[in-house]
């Protein structure tokens, strides 16, 4: 018997829920060995940061499933950085592996920071976190494993049940694939007394989130983090504190 | 009642009756302290019948030419020692708690050590002839009147001693090991096979103890005739078999032998318990903590300051304004705890910072006498900024640590931020980091 088949020959029933739990466990018992597609029985990872989440499949990061963000300068480290700050406020485990050594401390008080000497070390230390299982998010930046590593990674996301991004131009085992690109011409500037540009008070971000059946793309107004070296809000005066001259 | 004495005025001198005598008490208890020169021998009855043992112990010394043998038990040493040496039956026990009034009627010289000349002329000088009359007073008087040696025999006298008549217990750690005359070993995948086996005796002894390894020792016997040793340490007590042979597999990739191996010794070096923390029902990650813990220690193995933390030193330079430090717990202990999510969640750029500068090629123009970068060239491609916000300048140190530099915040063509500056004492270009 087909499923068509079954359907066929299942009675109507008055009310919608009912049907649909009876249509289902129909299924189940004629085919044992069908598995549901997409499974939602997992749900997916909240990040937290609304319009990242509004983005995304099913309201949130698919987990034992890679996410790649294959533009690392274009507002990633921002968007993840309050993702790991919402889940920790959540009470989950997350982990930010800093595969090239670059991470400022601006915002990072809280996910656990993992500083691998080489990029081999990145990609293993990626692999240990995701394969335990004890983190619900762990984000590998400044790696560009080659695809035998990619596979890896899949297969340890996929044992560990938690969620992955990893800033990474590969995307070959990616369901989710993130993009994002600054839009220059959307950045909000502090101006001087002169009126010339003094800073850059937020910058504007347009994220792609892409999957299978998926495709949609929003633009994110971002603050920009103060500078702290500048007092000055003239930019053509130079700043000479503690000048020796 | 622990302490067995057994006392003899005349005792073997010779070393063969003596060490025959040491080894089979060693049958009848399992510390043995033996004092040929005072004539005493000890044994430590915790646990067992002292009678027994005192009569066997009795016995053993009189079969190997011991003359006259006595045997004291109590649960003093001072007690068993003294009941030893003035009991007139092989054996003389001491009930527990009366070892006080056994002591009481006994002369103050059947003490051990006996009080020195100079106290015999004060003790008879306030009436004391006995044990019991010392004992009767109290601490104070004793002291004012007869030091700290009076204090000592009022100690003894009163059947309260404290000393250490047996060695500290030494642990039984686990240990295994392989001997082999046929082969010789010089392969490291074979090495590595039987070291496998022998952490399979070692971790499941460890199981069995409820107890994990700090640390353990790798011995090798070659065919040389020398021996090395390799000591192995874990982040964290364990008596995983899997993490032991992962941590040793990467302490012995690099060993060379200057000759096959003949044995294999694999022996803890240091062992503490394994805790069981009680778990927390509003814990959501209680479940996954082990399993954390073991990735975390499996990391720490890999790389010792793999996990660190960021602290600020609050220099003006920012490639020197992050300390990171080496978090070596290998817990995950969040800053931010649950619940005080809220205002974090809103993203933000934040800088990012080259672990050392990238020296660049910049084209500048000037601006108000000051050069101010136009584009630049990082050594892969040409970047024109849209931008350039500066300069800010900051300079200090002395002699080699001096800097002066004007940062520059230049805004690319593509709206990355980036932060550069120009060392004004070298007069050369360099990135700093990027805003993401």
């Amino acid at each position: 018997m087909t499923a068509a088949s079954a359907l066929r020959a299942f009675p109507p029933f008055d009310r919608s829920a009912d049907r649909s739990a009876a249509l289902r466990h129909l299924l189940v018992e004629r085919f044992p060995d069908a598995v549901l597609v997409p499974d939602r029985a997992t749900p997916p990872l909240a990040t937290g940061v609304g319009l990242f989440d509004r983005l995304l499949p099913n309201g949130g990061l698919p987990r034992s499933r890679m996410v790649t963000w294959t533009t690392p300068l274009g507002g990633a480290t921002a968007v993840l950085r309050a993702a790991c700050s919402s889940l920790l406020g959540r009470g989950h485990r997350v982990a930010w592996v800093d595969g090239a050594r670059t991470i400022g401390p601006a915002g990072l008080d809280g996910p656990l920071i993992v500083r691998p000497a080489d990029s081999a070390l990145a990609l293993r230390s990626a692999e240990i976190l995701l394969r335990s299982g004890g983190f619900a998010l762990v984000v590998l930046t400044g790696c560009d494993p080659e695809h035998q590593g990619m596979l890896r990674l899949s297969r340890m996301v996929h044992e560990g049940e938690g969620s992955f991004v990893a800033l990474t131009e590969r995307n070959l085992t990616a369901t989710v694939r993130v993009t994002s690109r600054f839009l220059l011409d959307r950045f909000r500037w502090a101006t001087g007394p002169f009126g010339e540009v003094a800073a850059v008070e937020s910058v504007a971000v347009e994220i792609t989130v892409k999957a299978s059946g998926w495709s949609r793309s929003a633009v994110v107004d971002l603050p920009a983090g103060s500078h702290e070296l500048r007092l000055s809000v003239e930019p053509g005066l130079a700043d000479r504190r503690g000048t020796l001259d | 009642m622990s302490f067995v004495c057994l006392s003899s005025p005349v005792w073997p001198t010779d070393a063969a009756r003596s060490t025959e005598l040491a080894r089979r008490s060693l049958l009848l208890a399992p510390r043995i302290r033996f004092e040929p020169a005072r004539g005493l021998l000890w044994a430590d009855a915790r646990g067992l019948d002292p009678i027994v043992v005192a009569a066997g112990l009795g016995q053993l010394a009189s079969a190997l030419g011991v003359d006259d043998p006595k045997a004291g038990v109590a649960a003093t040493p001072i007690g068993a020692l003294v009941a030893a040496r003035t009991g007139t039956t092989p054996v003389t026990v001491v009930p527990p708690g009366t070892d006080r009034a056994f002591l009481a009627p006994l002369d103050l010289d059947q003490l051990d050590p006996p009080p020195p000349r100079y106290l015999y002329p004060l003790l008879a000088g306030i009436g004391i002839e006995n044990c019991g009359d010392l004992a009767r007073l109290d601490a104070q008087s004793v002291e004012v009147r007869f030091g700290a040696e009076g204090i000592r025999l009022w100690h003894l006298a009163r059947g309260d001693d404290r000393r250490p008549v047996f060695g500290p217990r030494l642990r039984d750690l686990p240990s295994a090991e392989l001997e082999w005359v046929e082969y010789e070993l010089a392969d490291q995948e074979q090495v590595t096979f039987i070291v496998n086996s022998l952490l399979a005796t070692v971790t499941d002894q460890l199981s069995r103890r409820r107890e994990g390894a700090h640390g353990m020792v790798l011995e090798f016997g070659l065919a040389d005739r020398s021996r090395v040793e390799l000591p192995i340490r874990a982040s964290h007590p364990t008596a995983d078999r899997k993490t032991w042979l992962r941590v040793i597999r990467v302490a012995l990739e690099p060993v060379t032998f200057s000759a096959p191996a003949m044995r294999i010794g694999l022996r803890v070096d240091a062992a503490a318990p394994v805790a069981d923390r009680q778990g927390d029902l509003f814990d959501t990650g209680f479940s996954t903590e082990r399993a954390t813990e073991a990735a975390l220690a499996h990391l720490l193995d890999k790389q010792g300051d793999a996990i660190v933390v960021a602290e600020s030193s609050f220099h003006p330079l920012p490639e020197r304004r992050t300390i990171w430090r080496t978090d070596t717990h290998g817990r995950f202990t969040p800053r931010i705890l649950p619940g005080a999510g809220g205002d974090l969640e809103a993203p933000r750029l934040g800088i990012q910072l080259h672990a050392e500068p990238r020296s660049i090629t910049v084209w500048s123009v000037i601006r108000r006498g000051s050069p101010v970068p136009d584009r630049y060239y990082d050594g892969t491609r040409n970047y024109a900024l849209s931008v350039s916000l500066g300069p800010d300048r900051i300079s200090g140190g002395f002699g080699d640590a001096e800097y002066d530099r004007d940062y520059f915040q230049g805004v690319r063509h593509d709206g990355v931020m980036v932060l550069l500056y120009r060392d004004r004492l070298a007069d050369s270009w360099w990135l700093a980091g990027w805003w993401d």
